[in-house]
């Protein structure tokens, strides 16, 4: 059968692919524009899609959070499960459940059906995260939790909208386990408001091309998708590329063991297969994911690979054989806890999805689209009563740092996380304004970047005093474990949070604190990492290494140590520092053929990394064939 | 006998000279290449061109991209920044967001200021406003000394929180200005003091990064300009779509970034009112991008700031502009799959279109439209630079009709939709997407590329009608004849609805007002000639987008405030579909804005009372292709220049000027009216 593709007028087919981006844009704007959590309008979590009328994705926003995207399928697949020829026009269904539909609760659902003609034919999906769905803990994150009902309210499909009008019972059960009520109804009026531009839009178009055309055009924009990603990957030499990376601990056991995550990518002519099987059993805390969150992971590593393959749509998604067991770290299943899966399980799986990738393109001999490791997420929360407003507050926040090198220059410094690429910080100015808390310091972290010939980019380091009592906790990930460098390049610098530094009361809370009683008067240093370096630090240029000394990223010491740049401070006041040519010709001399130590810390370097490195000098060499 | 306004917009390419007769509404104009780097001797080789009496000069107006072509090409002042100890790098992240969420390529641009001339001073002011720790005199010295030893040219203050506490900013620039009295120097407070660090820094470094090479320029510009015997005002267009004196634009250089646009958007504004309209959309296309601007009831819409770059904000009021990577020299391509695509990437002037000859092979608009014949090789910028159709041929016949099998017509259409469509959905953005029904706008096309595109274009939206003034590729300089003085200033407000005092807003607008008829009285402006538009920043307090809504003018009381916050549920719910009880939550009052206006000289176009029969103006007739026509017709070509009043005909048409080429597909009408604008009538102009 022919292709939609082949069959379609080429000049229309470009014109609804690009119609349908713009319009889940249009609606991902005014979720950004007038929903009410900080995390959506300042941190843009928030996502917004359109399935086709059996549930296959076709187009999302062009800023919107990725792992949001690959569990599209999975939510309208369970609202069509439950509710199936019972939709109306005008309904709208409201769903979080992990499991089932999607990654934590606090990543709501919204999904509309759109009719032509009395039939579904259509879905639009709008997503947000909400700061806070109840449970122990506010912001709900629950690093302690070993099963799901600590970790707030799991909302099965359940109808928010009928016929437009809302459902009462729903807001009530939502506005009663929740803390924050009105800020989540604002959050929800944005999500509907933007279903509802979705549905007069695609309307627009159908009443203006037709159905038949606007259905050919959602199956030739999977078709379109599918065949690139062949063609990539018939480019890549078959083999077996394997990339291992892990979380700092398992918290739900007494040993807090390391939980590992192995992607397995097999190449074969233009199939690829990514295989999770070999990863650790399911945790006991909340360090692993659900299976709609990880295909998000494999097609979020697989795009960052592939770029101009976005958007993500069904035919990225049937081009790739994803395997996985169900019960292991990567296939959890209810009650395992899942709240931190972000900061957990999906960073690890996108990362090593990356360094799979990675490696067959090394084989290929193209560096071009391997990264270092990127900056991991901290899911840092702290609530309480503000002292001024006598107002219950929660504040989500996290931490901007470094981006993992490339093959042709240095990892961006304040950098988002691998898949909050449209995401923002959050200013300093409106933090304190809201929030209890006076900053004391948001600088670069100094030293804290992956080496190597092209570095990674810096973490950064804020630092703030609590200027009321409340509790803390956060959920984060590679304090010890961290990015990876490649090719030759150190893994980048760590996660950190701890108390009172430098006092008698100094304590290390680590990525995984549980509501930590603070203080007024407390202080926090809240550190991010650096991102992976790429290639041996003794290649990289050592006037790159005298730029970023003068600027203060990099110390004297590291300098020599790490680079084996030896530099001279003559007039710091007026930037007056030097190479000293023939000591940075000794000291590389004497570090040449330096071994770096194999691990996954700060300053080691990445076993699988450093393989990507050796395909690559194999391939660039004429070696194409593996094993 | 005073009697011209001139009106220059330099571009990195040409500069575009407007001269009005005040007197008689006779308009001359001039196109001379730019003259990097001393675009002045451009200036003057423009106004020598023209041959206007220096003496009959009234009022020289001058908009430039030299502000914003300097942030491009890090060419501004050596620049220090003074800021909050530990806080070093606010300007250096930004707010860390990827242009995209999936591409980790993007390469980073330096920062203005490099961290190493980021200078941090033991201070600190709390988000009320309230002194943590006061501005320490020794660390204070200490900046003032390394600026001292490193030769900064340019020095930018900014604290947290300081838009709450003027007082350590003010001190810290007193003790600088004091101690290193030829540096440029000037303070967040009185650039942006607004909420939101990275912003207001952002904003404030442009501004004394810029201000050191501005007011050379404008030292250099004033000097030839009255050697050359110039004796009249100058005036600097800005970004927030008026002129502002040269004073100002020495205090505020970063304003002068945007210039061109927001000119346009102001002369389309006045076009469009002349000929009866006062909702129009313009539509500003040249060789590599297009401007869009919605014009309501006679007004450009504003936005409270833009970005000269991903990590380069500038937080000014400024004419809402958008502008996407579509123009004539926008290529055309198949991607991987077979899928035609068109942009952004463009030909620019080098190569340019294949057709131009200069060695470009890849098919642009200007290619596709020569193909089709809606372009006349002999007549492209008044015959003075041939295009080679057979060229244009060879590049859309090997590069996209040969991939796709069609015919090289076929294919030619099909770029000219692919790139449409991308100009439809920038047209979509500003109005639709805000509420704003197209059928109720005219859409007014300028610039050389912009009249071709127009009517399929506004067609496609269902806007009904299309105005193309005279010379459309000199409106943007036209539109900068017409801006008058316009000065922007705001306050932080920061209060919830049931916490404001209706007298202490009353107060911060008087405030306001005084510093602002104060400013313009020492600019010659008489007071009663100022005319004050008070304004507010008003959101749900949760949200950080907020909605600007005029203040009444008179006495602020409590009446006043409640009627705020009604008109702001009001425009919350027909914006965005809802409104929020405020037993929920509060409304917040952001910011207090004022803007005063002053006159300035800015002429009157005048109707000559020429009046002519279309039939008059026709010059030839050729095949033209129109796929919503089923191929090759003929079409009638007329020349501006001889389209008066009453004349009126039926496309398709082709109309040619020296600076453009206008598109008259089949089943448009055109009527010209008393201005020689053409009024065409879209609505029967298939939908393709």
């Amino acid at each position: 059968m022919a292709s939609a593709l082949d069959t379609i007028d080429p000049i229309t087919f470009t014109v609804l692919r690009n119609g349908l981006r713009s319009i889940c844009s249009q609606g991902s704007a005014l979720v950004e524009r007038v929903a009410w959590g900080p995390v959506i309008t300042q941190g843009r979590d928030y996502s917004v899609g359109i399935l086709t009328g059996d549930g296959r994705l076709v187009a999302h926003g062009t800023v919107d959070i990725t792992p949001h995207m690959g569990t599209y399928e999975f939510s309208v697949k369970a609202v069509m499960e439950d509710f199936g020829d019972s939709l109306e026009p005008g309904d709208v269904v409201i769903v979080n459940d992990p499991y089932r539909a999607g990654t934590h609760t606090q990543d709501v659902r919204l999904v509309r059906p759109l009719f032509h003609e009395d039939r579904i034919f259509a879905f639009a999906v709008a997503c947000a995260h909400w700061s806070d769905m109840g449970g122990p803990i506010p912001g709900t994150f629950n690093p302690a939790a070993t099963e799901s009902w600590a970790e707030g309210m799991i909302i099965p499909p359940m109808l928010v909208y009928k016929r437009d009008v809302p459902v009462k019972s729903t807001f009530e059960m939502v506005r009663m386990n929740v803390r924050v009520p009105h800020e989540r109804m604002g959050d929800l009026a944005a999500q509907y408001q933007a279903t509802r531009l979705l549905e007069r839009r695609l309307g627009e178009y159908v009443e203006r091309y037709g159905s038949d055309t606007v259905a050919l055009a959602f199956e030739a924009v999977m078709d379109h998708a599918e065949r690139l990603l062949h063609e990539e990957i018939a480019a890549l030499p078959d083999g077996e590329y394997v990339f291992t990376d892990f979380c700092d601990h398992d918290i739900g056991r007494a040993s807090h063991p390391r939980v590992r995550f192995v992607c397995r990518l097999l190449i074969d002519g233009d199939q690829a297969t990514i295989d999770w099987t070999d990863s650790d059993e399911a945790p006991l805390g909340p360090a692993g994911l659900t299976l709609p969150a990880l295909s998000s992971a494999t097609y979020d590593g697989t795009l960052h690979c592939f770029p101009h393959l976005v958007p993500l749509t069904h035919g990225i998604i049937r081009a790739i054989t994803v395997k996985t067991r169900p019960g292991s770290a990567t296939h959890v299943l209810h009650p395992t806890p899942v709240a931190g899966y972000c900061a957990s399980g999906y960073e690890k799986c996108d990362t090593a999805t990356m360094g799979a990738w990675g490696q067959a393109l090394a084989a290929a001999g193209r560096p071009e689209m391997i990264f270092g490791g990127t900056v991991n997420l901290q899911n840092c929360c702290i609530g309480g009563v503000h002292p001024r407003t006598a107002q219950r507050y929660v504040s989500y926040t996290w931490s901007e740092g470094g981006q993992g090198a490339r093959s042709y220059g240095d990892g961006p410094s304040f950098a988002m996380f691998l898949y909050g690429g449209g995401a923002q910080n959050q200013p300093i100015e409106v933090h304190e304004r809201w929030y209890p808390v006076l900053y004391e310091k948001f600088e670069v972290a100094q030293d804290s970047a992956g080496h190597g010939r092209h570095r990674g980019g810096y973490g950064s380091h804020r630092r703030w005093i609590m200027r009321g009592d409340a509790v803390n906790s956060i959920h984060g990930d590679r304090e010890e474990v961290t990015p990876p460098g490649v090719a030759g390049g150190t893994n980048g610098g760590p996660n950190k949070l701890v108390l009172n530094a430098g006092t008698d009361r100094e304590e290390n809370l680590g990525m995984f604190a549980t509501n930590v009683p603070l203080h007024e008067g407390d202080s926090i240093d809240f550190l991010s990492n650096g991102g992976g370096g790429y290639g041996n630090p003794l290649e990289r240029e050592p006037q790159l290494v005298l730029g970023e000394v003068i600027d203060g990223f990099l110390s004297l010491e590291e300098a020599r140590s790490m680079y084996g740049v030896v530099i001279e401070s003559l007039d710091p006041e007026v930037h007056d520092f030097r190479i000293d040519r023939s000591a940075t010709e000794a000291e590389r001399a004497a570090l040449a053929g330096r071994e770096l130590p194999e691990g996954y810390g700060p300053g080691q370097v990445h076993p699988d990394g450093k393989r990507t490195g050796e395909l690559l000098s194999r391939a660039l060499l004429g070696h194409d064939h593996i094993h | 006998m005073s009697k011209h306004i001139v009106a220059v917009d330099i571009g990195g390419t040409f500069s575009d000279l407007v001269c009005l007769d005040t007197a008689t509404g006779e308009i001359r104009n001039a196109k001379v290449p730019s003259t990097p780097p001393t675009f002045i001797d451009g200036v003057i080789n423009a106004l020598d061109k023209v041959g206007i009496d220096p003496l009959d000069m009234l009022a020289f107006k001058h908009g430039s991209t030299i502000a914003t072509n300097a942030i491009i090409e890090r060419r501004g002042a050596k620049t220090a920044l003074v800021t909050t100890e530990g806080f070093r790098d606010v300007l250096g992240a930004g707010r860390a967001d990827r242009t995209d969420h999936f591409d980790l390529s993007s390469v980073e641009r330096p920062p203005l200021v490099p961290r190493r001339d980021v200078l941090g001073v033991r201070e600190r002011v709390d988000y009320e406003g309230a002194v943590v720790a006061p501005l320490d005199p020794a660390s204070m010295q200490r900046a003032i000394h390394l600026i001292r030893r490193r030769e900064m040219e340019a020095v930018a203050v900014v604290f947290l929180n300081s838009f709450m506490n003027k007082e350590h900013e003010y001190r810290a620039l007193a003790a600088i200005s004091e101690a290193l009295p030829e540096v440029y120097a000037c303070c967040s407070y009185d650039i942006l003091p607004e909420l939101k660090e990275f912003e207001r820094t952002s904003t404030t470094a442009v501004n004394a990064y810029l201000g050191p090479i501005v007011d050379r320029y404008l030292s250099s510009l004033t000097e030839r300009l009255a050697r050359w015997g110039f004796r009249g005002q100058t005036m600097i267009i800005h970004s927030g779509g008026g002129v502002m004196s040269l004073d100002a634009a020495r205090r505020l250089p970063a304003r002068t970034c945007m210039s061109g646009p927001a000119g346009g958007a102001v002369g389309a504004a006045y076009i469009g009112r002349l000929a009866g309209y006062s909702n129009l959309i313009s539509f500003d296309m040249g060789g590599t991008s297009c401007d869009v601007a919605l014009i309501s009831g006679g007004e450009p819409g504003t936005r409270p700031g833009w970005k000269i770059e991903h990590k380069v904000p500038v937080q000014f009021p400024a004419i809402d502009v958008g502008t996407i990577g579509a123009g004539g020299g926008t290529i055309a391509w198949i991607d991987k799959a077979g899928a035609l695509r068109s942009g952004p990437q463009s030909a620019g002037a080098d190569p340019g279109p294949a057709a131009y000859g200069s060695g470009g092979e890849e098919p642009t608009n200007t290619d596709a439209n020569l193909v089709l014949g809606r372009l006349d090789p002999n007549a492209f910028l008044g015959g003075e630079f041939k295009l080679h159709p057979e060229l244009a041929r060879e590049a859309i016949q090997r590069r996209v009709a040969e991939p796709l099998g069609f015919s090289i017509e076929e294919a030619a259409e099909g770029i000219l939709r692919v790139s449409n469509e991308n100009m439809v959905e920038a047209l979509r953005l500003i109005s639709v997407e805000r509420g704003n029904d197209p059928r109720d706008y005219a859409l007014i096309a300028f610039g050389g590329a912009g009249p071709v595109h127009a009517a399929h274009c506004a067609a496609e939206l269902s806007i009904p009608t299309v105005i193309v003034p005279r010379s459309p590729g000199l409106a943007s300089a036209f539109g900068q004849l017409r801006v008058e003085i316009r000065d922007d200033t705001q306050r932080p407000l920061l209060t919830k609805h049931d916490d404001v005092d209706p007298a202490e807003l009353e107060a911060v607008f008087s405030e306001l007002e005084d510093e602002a008829e104060q400013l313009l009285r020492r600019e010659g402006v008489a007071g009663e000639e100022v005319q004050l538009q008070r304004s507010v920043d008003l959101k749900y307090y949760p949200q950080t987008s907020y909605i600007n809504l005029r203040v009444p003018s008179g006495h602020i009381d409590q009446a006043v405030v409640d009627d705020l916050v009604s008109s702001f549920l009001e425009r919350h719910a027909d914006e965005f579909g809802y409104s929020v009880g405020l037993d929920l939550t509060s409304v917040e009052f952001v910011n207090a804005r004022l803007t005063a206006l002053a006159p300035a000289p800015v002429g009157e176009l005048v109707a000559d009372g020429a009046r002519g029969a279309g039939a008059d103006a026709v010059i030839d007739t050729r095949e033209v292709h129109f796929g919503e026509a089923g191929g090759w017709v003929l079409a009638g070509v007329y020349d501006r220049t001889r389209l008066f009043q009453g004349a009126s005909f039926d496309g398709p048409a082709i109309v040619q000027e020296a600076d453009s080429t206008t598109i008259v597909p089949p089943g448009a009408h055109v009527q010209v009216d008393r201005y020689h604008n053409l009024i065409i009538d879209v609505r029967e102009v298939a939908r393709i």
